[in-house]
């Protein structure tokens, strides 16, 4: 029993940071069209920040980290994915790769290709027993963090003006617009918000893994976008149902995998996922005007 | 107060508009008819800002509007009511309405407005919280309407309300229109069904394949031989040798 | 008046893939005239021009955009080494080869066709799914697809070496026969892009709802295209292999995608002459700026050395290109016989 609670908590806690990569991909897709390749080095972007700022007392770096990425994404909008807007979907698409390329590569010139280690919150790595389950505190904040931001996102969306005006421009832009919602406020607004999931990924991500290099983004992106893609593209309710489902893929695999398989556990998720998308290549949650976009 | 002319609009190598020139004056209601692919839809999009001008000059109160972005020309007063009516389908209708009212400052304010709205429109008045996506078609009509009225617009501009409905749901519509033409609010009209637009207007354009054919107010047009020809693009009538044209409106 | 006709035909037909391979093949006779790190550098760049080919025969004809056709790229290099390399070699480190292939050892040349072929079979069998996902899903799905084959070929050590590299490969892809993969390569494009297949995709791109409506089976023919772009994109893993002599995995994956997708889309991704002078052009920006990120001094300026500003820029140009000029440098546009009206693709 207290295995499968345990499971319970890793599917938790590596889902809801799926959950959130899906999230803020989500959110941009919904209003722009746009699959953000560079959410990725947004969360990298994040995870240098708390090793620039080691040292630091704690609150500064958690602050100084979401406050650095939420400028980086509304920089990247205003001077990379402006430009492209109403561009067709293959050029947002190999557009955004580029961006996302280019600031790998930046930080590759700046840092170098290495992996560099670094120690936050090593505190948090301690375990919380309870009920019979062991788990580390990092895992508990991160499903707190989790809970918390999608709680916050969906009050905003339901219960605030810019909430209402996000969920009405993202389902048809060009009404909003012609009932006075201003194109560029709302999409800052997405990105922001994407921003400010990234840079909680980054936080509990960097704590979890304790080393940053210049590539770290990609794996958790790819997982982000499959999230979308599984969850219903368009969606954000299915964005963060898919970001769940992979988790909970993904610790049934550590559990169910002989040891020599192990390693090729993504390869495993992926073929799984696969699957899903052979019986139901929609995704779980469709959306309907979404599907004419896409 | 909206004055169009020789306004061009091509999308790619098809013209959509050459050379239309309408005016508007305060309080006034205009409509605009025409076949299919006349181009009517097209007039009200280039003067809210969601097709580009390629010639000609679109003036509301004497600022120009052409190449203005849709949201500011919206934020002058100008509402449009578009063909389909561009209900949010995902959001409940009271969210709808509240992005109708989103200009108007305080909650008080809204709600105040929104009641007042709602008046008009019982039949919406009791669904507030469903999904809007799920209201017939005479509902999503006048769930748009009662939207653009709460922009407290200066212009409302409406393509083919009668689109997609049946005739009762259309006199209901219609007789809203009535009600607010009666206090005073400027109106163009686009439809496809001549007889209405003809009844519910003081003036009307005639468009046909991107030009004006013919305009005038209703008591003129009415029975006009030219209006058939210029509607129909042919003569009919008892001298032609032609049947007359059967009213499906 | 049916032959003089015919013949016309025939020759405009033949033209713009023959202009690029006299192209290419002027550019070989001057580099076999050079340093031999010149002749290095172009076979390299005939060998991306494959893979760029190849990937244009996909995105091209169907408008999608995959992000993993280098995954293709690596099942043809290593089907080519594993085939190639001595079966001592093969017993003593890769014991997870199947016996049919660890015990045998071909020529490098009868190697092309088998590795192509690989690299096709896995397209045939990944692509029956993918190619039923929308635009936007499908392009996440080929991203997915390299990366499950990057974990696998990194993670096999019995089959790959894993995270070390595989060595011991034949060398035997010099200048004059990347050259001829490249030629093939070319061939293979403008043929599929002129045939039926390649002519109906293109039609049902702009109006998918229209074509199905008029029974065009979108699918098959995507498929179509997914699985000859990755026979053409294993033979250019297959040359690479016989290149480099070594192989390891990270050479088939962010880089090397990045760069053959940069060069089309400067290029022009609907334009299989795009596709041509993006490589040209990419690679030659590519090799100036290395120059540079060496270090060097301008005007008695001391540069310092920035090793990754070859990729920085190429990221810069092609997102100008993709803001000023979306469709490319060379548009939609073919490489056109002169006299003849806008040759369309």
């Amino acid at each position: 029993m207290s295995v499968f609670l345990q499971a319970v908590v890793d599917a938790a806690s590596v889902g809801g940071i799926f959950a959130l990569m899906a999230l803020g991909i989500g959110l941009i897709f919904g209003i722009v069209r746009l699959v953000n390749f560079a959410h990725g080095e947004f969360v990298m972007i994040g995870g240098y920040t708390v090793l620039v700022l080691a040292g630091a007392p704690t609150a500064a770096v958690i602050a100084a980290t979401l406050i650095v990425v939420v400028v980086l994404a509304l920089g990247v909008e205003r001077v990379a994915f402006r430009p492209l807007r109403g561009a067709a979907m293959p050029t947002l698409l190999v557009g955004s790769f580029a961006v996302s390329y280019f600031i790998q590569h930046v930080v590759m010139m700046s840092y170098g290709g290495n992996t560099v280690g670094v120690d936050f919150l090593p505190q948090l790595s301690e375990s919380i027993a309870f009920g019979g389950v062991e788990a580390p505190a990092l895992q508990l904040v991160t499903i707190a963090v989790t809970v918390a931001l999608l709680a916050g996102l969906a009050y905003g969306l339901k219960a605030t003006q810019f909430g209402i005006d996000m969920r009405a421009a993202a389902e048809d832009l060009r009404m909003a617009r012609l009932l006075g919602v201003r194109t560029n406020l709302v999409i800052a607004l997405a990105f922001a918000i994407s921003g400010l999931m990234a840079g909680a990924v980054a936080i509990v991500y960097v704590a979890e893994i304790g080393v940053l290099r210049p590539r770290m983004g990609v794996q958790p992106a790819l997982i982000g976008f499959v999230a979308t893609v599984v969850g219903g593209m368009g969606s954000l309710l299915g964005a963060v149902v898919g970001g769940f489902l992979i988790g909970i893929i993904t610790v049934v695999l550590q559990i169910v995998l002989p040891l020599e398989l192990r390693d090729f556990r993504d390869a495993f998720l992926f073929g799984t996922l696969f699957l899903i998308l052979l019986v139901r290549p929609q995704g779980l949650i469709v959306v309907r005007w979404a599907r004419e976009r896409v | 107060m909206l004055t169009v002319e020789n306004l061009h609009v091509r999308y790619g190598s098809i013209v959509a508009l050459r050379g239309v020139s309408v005016t508007i004056e305060d309080g006034e209601a205009v409509s605009v008819i025409g076949p299919n692919g006349a181009g009517k839809s097209t007039l009200l999009h280039a003067i809210t800002g969601v097709v580009p001008v390629a010639e000609g000059s679109i003036e509301h109160d004497g600022e120009s509007l052409v190449g203005r972005p849709v949201e500011r020309i919206a934020a002058r007063g100008l509402s449009l009511v578009p063909e389909h009516r561009g209900i949010f389908a995902s959001l409940t209708v009271e969210e709808n309405l509240l992005m109708g009212a989103r200009a108007l400052s305080g909650r008080a304010e809204r709600a105040a407005e929104m009641a007042r709205i709602l008046e008009l429109f019982p039949a919406i008045a009791g669904r507030l919280r469903r999904p809007a996506g799920r209201l017939s078609g005479g509902e999503q009509q006048q769930l748009a309407i009662a939207r653009s009225l709460l922009t407290r617009p200066r212009l409302l501009l409406l393509d083919e309300p009668s689109l997609g409905l049946a005739p009762q749901v259309i006199d209901l519509v219609y007789e809203i229109l009535a009600r607010l033409r009666a206090e005073g609010i400027t109106l163009l009209l686009v439809e496809q069904s001549a007889h209405r637009a003809l009844a519910a207007t003081d003036r009307t354009y005639v468009l046909r394949t991107g030009r004006i054919e013919l305009s005038g107010g209703t008591a003129e047009l009415r029975g006009a031989a030219q209006f058939e020809e210029a509607y129909f693009g042919f003569e009919t009538g008892p001298a032609s040798g032609m049947p007359p044209p059967r009213d499906y409106s | 008046m049916a032959a003089p006709g015919r013949r016309d035909a025939v020759l405009r037909w033949l033209w713009t893939p023959a202009i690029i391979m006299a192209l290419l093949l002027a550019i070989g006779v001057l580099a076999s005239i050079g340093p031999g790190s010149l002749q290095r550098t172009v076979t390299d760049a005939l060998i991306k021009l494959i893979v760029v080919a190849g990937l244009y025969i996909f995105i091209g004809n169907t408008g999608v955009i995959s992000f993993g056709h280098t995954a293709f790229m690596a099942i043809g290099a290593y089907m080519s080494a594993w085939l190639t390399m001595t079966p001592a070699l093969k017993r003593i480190r890769f014991s997870d080869l199947p016996e049919l292939i660890a015990t045998t050892q071909l020529p490098v040349l009868a190697a092309a066709p088998i590795s192509a072929a690989a690299a096709a079979l896995v397209a045939l069998v990944v692509g029956v799914p993918l190619m039923r996902l929308s635009g936007i899903s499908a392009s996440i799905g080929t991203f997915a697809m390299l990366a499950v084959v990057v974990a696998v070929y990194g993670n096999w050590s019995g089959l790959t070496g894993g995270k070390s590299s595989l060595v011991g490969v034949p060398v035997e892809t010099d200048l004059w026969l990347a050259l001829l993969w490249a030629s093939v390569a070319i061939v293979i494009a403008w043929t599929f892009q002129r045939s039926r297949t390649g002519l109906l995709l293109r039609g049902s791109r702009e109006d998918l709802v229209a074509a199905r409506a008029s029974g065009v089976d979108v699918h098959r023919l995507r498929l179509a295209a997914f699985v000859v772009s990755a026979f053409v994109v294993g033979l250019g893993g297959h040359a690479y292999a016989h290149f480099l002599g070594v192989l390891s995995v990270d050479a088939f994956f962010l880089d090397i995608t990045f760069i053959t997708i940069g060069m089309l889309v400067i290029g022009g991704m609907n334009s299989l002459s795009g596709a041509a002078l993006g490589v040209i052009l990419v690679s030659v920006l590519l090799e100036l700026v290395r120059r540079a990120e060496a270090g060097m001094s301008v005007a008695g300026i001391e540069v310092p050395s920035l090793p990754g500003l070859s990729q920085v820029v190429l990221a810069v140009v092609m997102l100008l290109i993709l803001v000023f000029r979306p469709a490319g440098l060379m548009g939609d546009r073919e490489i056109a016989p002169p006299g003849a009206r806008r040759a369309s693709t």
